[in-house]
């Protein structure tokens, strides 16, 4: 991984290409949404974490791999905002260090269920903390323990994703660079909000910062993404499918300031044949925190680890048409323990990075924008027709 | 003007009834029919001027069935420099920040919706005083009239001032060649009068009381305009313009 990003400030709107840059001549820089620290993985979540992480280990073999993913990002929109505030006016005082994940999970529900009295005088304070200090709520704090101690369960690449604090942008360095780039439209003065305005390219006007100076969530990725962009030859955006129409836009404004970027849209998977939103709940005995007490006990880390990628990654596939099955689940799980035994002690990569024949193979399986699809990845394990380089796949990126 | 004033009342009623007749001039109303303004900012006296130029433009077929449609204007979010390569704007100003379309169903106009968004803007705007301008297309006529706006937000003032220009342009009141000085008022009380249009609106939650939201008056070309002083009895006495039947409106050419 990249150490953390340098902040500084360019008005220029041309893609920054005299900045430090990687050294190697292929460079990718992974820029997921972050799944926000208000309540408990779901298998959606954990679906879309291994699908970035799968992604991530295999194109490193390629090249290098930046992954852009922090909880700071997205702590400024309401979602967020709000729910700390519902927090502290309906249980001022209330201890968190203690609670569970879905005790938590189950406030942000109440929340969403509470009429919201919360306005933009009442967000304000929480916003500063958070822009002056990096400051999260206690209740957010603990999620994120919580998330951790479950991140190195599973074996993410990096157990405290999202802790890291990227460098980003002012808010108002982003609407200046976008209105130099033509693709802002201001009624500020007019007490109206600021859109990005993709309309030359037949996207439609989307607001980034509401008229009470509010910025969305695309306000929020674009001051990070505008900031380091440019310094990749290729940029991932990852979101699930629901955000799809919006990381379009996403893609579009970085090809404006001359940056190469595609989309990646990964499912949710549903719960008793129910795809929603967190905020609706439903979720209760599917969290991560659950699945691991269930299964691992049982079938212990290693088995656990890869049987979860086989069945979040390859057997749910890019389709949302199965809903979340813990028996399917297990299947996966035993059939990971078998193929651990096949393979034996996993293949590590040593100093000169992953074995040629591991590279060509991944090579086989990256499209033109240079990253490995983690579906055909993942699927390839499954197939019984092609010889698949195992023990280094599973020391590589399974691990 | 006290606008809940009986006698005011009567008179802001008689311009009401009349704009009825003058727009829809007694024929069944069009099919959902109104004109698209794509603006990226706000500056009222290149408003003003493009409206005009936009209305002084309709064919006669396009300024009767838009007039019978009550000039209806949506105001979209939008930059013109980005969208008339795709969009056929029937008018355009010269600063690439405003354009009309042409009067259209909502099948005419489905690209545009899709990809803009109204133009809201919520704070009271901070307008210049006056604003003199001539009615683009013809030398001076000597004719001169004064439009008094008040105080508000970008909201209320496109589309009481759009309405304006269009039915005056429209109605033979505002003539290419006439002198227009528009005036930002901060409220519309002591009006001179009598108006040769304005624009009539209800008072929310007021028993279908009505309030002026633009007031229309011919000037003397050889003086100033003195700070309107009359009183509404007096306005109530004063007979406002007569408009002209929709039969009988001037063509204009494209």
């Amino acid at each position: 991984m990249r150490p953390a990003l340098a902040e500084g400030v360019q008005r220029c709107p041309a893609p920054d290409r005299s900045s430090p840059s990687p050294a190697k001549s292929s460079s990718t820089l992974l820029a997921p949404v972050t799944v926000t620290p208000t309540k408990p993985l779901t298998p959606s979540h954990v679906k879309f974490l291994l699908w970035m992480d799968v992604l991530q280990r295999a194109t490193a073999c390629l090249g290098e791999v930046t992954c852009l993913y922090s909880h700071r990002t997205f702590a400024l929109t309401q979602q967020v905002l709000g729910f700390w505030e519902y927090l502290d006016r309906v249980m001022p005082g209330t201890a968190y260090h203690g609670m569970t994940e879905e005790e938590i999970g189950a406030l942000y529900v109440r929340s969403h269920a509470s009429p919201s009295t919360a306005t933009a005088e009442t967000l304000r304070p929480y916003a500063e903390r958070v822009e002056r200090d990096g400051w999260f709520h206690p209740a957010t704090r603990r999620l994120l323990d919580l998330w951790e101690e479950q991140y190195r369960v599973i074996g993410l690449l990096d157990p405290e994703l999202g802790r890291h604090q990227a460098g980003r942008l002012a808010q108002e360095d982003v609407v200046a660079r976008l209105l130099d780039a033509g693709i802002g439209l201001d009624l500020r003065p007019w007490g109206g909000p600021f859109y990005l305005d993709l309309s030359a390219y037949g996207l439609p006007l989307r607001q980034v910062v509401d008229a009470q100076g509010r910025p969305n969530f695309l306000m929020c990725a674009l001051r990070e993404l505008l900031l380091v962009a440019g310094r990749y030859d290729h940029v991932v955006l990852a979101s699930d499918a629901e955000l799809a129409p919006d990381y379009r836009l996403l893609a579009r404004t970085l090809e404006c300031f001359g940056m190469r970027a595609s989309r990646l849209a990964v499912t949710r998977v549903p719960i008793g044949g129910v795809s929603r939103s967190t905020r609706h709940g439903g979720w209760e005995g599917c969290t991560l925190g659950a699945l691991i007490d269930r299964f691992v006990p049982e079938h212990g880390v290693p088995a656990f680890r890869l049987g979860l990628r086989l069945y979040l990654v390859a057997g749910l596939g890019k389709g949302a048409g199965q809903s979340f099955d813990p028996e399917h689940l297990r299947r996966q799980i035993n059939r990971a323990a078998r193929m651990l035994d096949q393979a034996g002690q996993p293949g590590q990569p040593g100093p000169a990075g992953p074995s040629p024949e591991l590279r060509v193979f991944l090579r086989g399986l990256a499209g033109a924008d240079g990253y490995v699809d983690p579906y055909r990845l993942t699927s390839s394990l499954l197939s019984r027709h092609r010889p698949v380089p195992l023990r280094d796949l599973l020391g590589t990126v399974y691990t | 003007m006290t606008v809940l004033h009986n006698e005011c009342q009567d008179l802001l009623r008689r311009l009401h009834d009349e704009r009825l007749t003058a727009c829809a001039g007694g024929m069944p109303a069009l099919p959902d029919l109104s004109v698209i303004v794509v603006l990226s900012a706000l500056d009222p006296a290149a408003f003003v001027t493009g409206a005009l130029r936009f209305t002084l433009g309709l064919d006669r077929r396009q300024a009767d069935t838009w007039m019978r449609t009550y000039t209806r204007a949506v105001f979209l979010a939008g930059n013109p420099e980005n969208l008339r390569h795709r969009f056929p704007f029937r008018h355009v100003s010269p600063d690439g920040r405003m354009a009309w379309t042409a009067p259209g169903d909502p099948a005419a106009h489905t690209g545009l919706r899709r990809l803009l968004r109204a133009f809201h803007g919520t704070t009271p705007l901070d307008l210049p005083p006056r604003i003199d301008l001539d009615v683009p297309g013809a030398p001076p006529t000597g004719t001169a009239h004064c439009l008094y706006v008040p105080a508000g937000t970008a909201d209320r003032y496109l589309v009481d001032v759009h309405h304006t220009i269009a039915e005056a342009v429209l109605r033979d009141i505002l003539r290419p060649g006439d002198r227009l000085r528009v005036r930002h008022v901060p409220d519309m009380e002591n009006l001179a009068g009598p108006p040769e249009y304005a624009r009539v609106i209800a008072v929310p939650d007021a028993d279908g009381r009505l309030r002026p939201a633009t007031w229309l008056t011919r000037e003397d070309p050889a003086s100033t305009p003195s700070p309107p002083v009359r009183s509404p009895h007096h306005l109530a006495a004063g007979a406002p313009h007569q408009p002209a039947p929709a039969h009988a409106r001037k063509g204009r050419a494209a």
